[in-house]
């Protein structure tokens, strides 16, 4: 029952990254390169979608685990690390991200709105990205 | 002088011990609260569990803790 879980968890978070990806991604090719503005709206719908029936099960996922042991098993002392890793290297790549944009910034002219694009999509796909790769790794490691 | 990896620092003999009680890693896992993938890094030396948790192993395994995890630069138990 708890591999089962945890696969749940799993394919829920890849189908959320893929999903935000392709949505957002959509967005902020569009904004950098105009001319794909019109295939750009093609994607975005489904990567919109994606993400939000993802984001969905995991809700309903969580709201349907009620005894407290199976909820403390997901969440044990290897899950709390993975997820601190994930988020303390986002932070890395949220700084560089930060770094490059500035570095950039003498040479292009960047909006506002597309800034803001730009770290709202790295703060969310690199700990998504981060997870599941380490998740990954520590169950490959038999 | 090498300064040492202290993740690498921390043996432990699980999978012998698990293996001698024909508990497989997810037998162990539900024994102890936690999932398969832990007593896997575990096992591997990749993570280290914290104080509790190798109390909890060593209680699902029927052995002291310090016959479970030992220090690698150290005389192991019974070795």
């Amino acid at each position: 029952m708890m591999e089962k879980l945890l696969r749940r968890r799993t394919s829920m978070l890849w189908f959320a990254l893929i999903g935000f990806s392709l949505w957002q991604g959509a967005i902020v090719a569009a904004e950098l390169y105009p001319q794909w503005d019109r295939a750009s709206d093609f994607v975005q719908a489904p990567g919109m979608v994606i993400f939000g029936m993802a984001m969905l099960r995991l809700a309903q996922l969580s709201h349907s685990i009620k005894k407290p042991d199976v909820a403390s098993v997901l969440n044990d002392e290897l899950t709390q690390l993975l997820r601190f890793k994930a988020f303390y290297f986002s932070y890395l790549v949220l700084g560089g991200t930060v770094g490059l944009l500035v570095g950039l910034s003498p040479f292009i002219e960047f909006r506002p709105e597309i800034i803001l694009r730009i770290l709202l999509v790295t703060a969310v796909i690199v700990p998504l990205a981060s997870f599941v790769w380490l998740d990954h790794k520590a169950g490959a490691e038999t | 002088m090498t300064a040492r990896n202290p993740a690498s620092a921390l043996g432990n003999h699980m999978k012998a011990l698990r293996a001698q009680r024909k508990l497989t890693q997810a037998d162990l896992a539900d024994a102890v609260g936690v999932t398969r993938k832990t007593v896997n890094t575990v096992e591997n030396q990749v993570f280290i569990p914290s104080t509790l948790l190798a109390l909890k192993f060593a209680q699902a395994l029927g052995v002291n803790v310090d016959e479970l995890f030992y220090l690698e630069d150290m005389d192991t138990p019974g070795d």
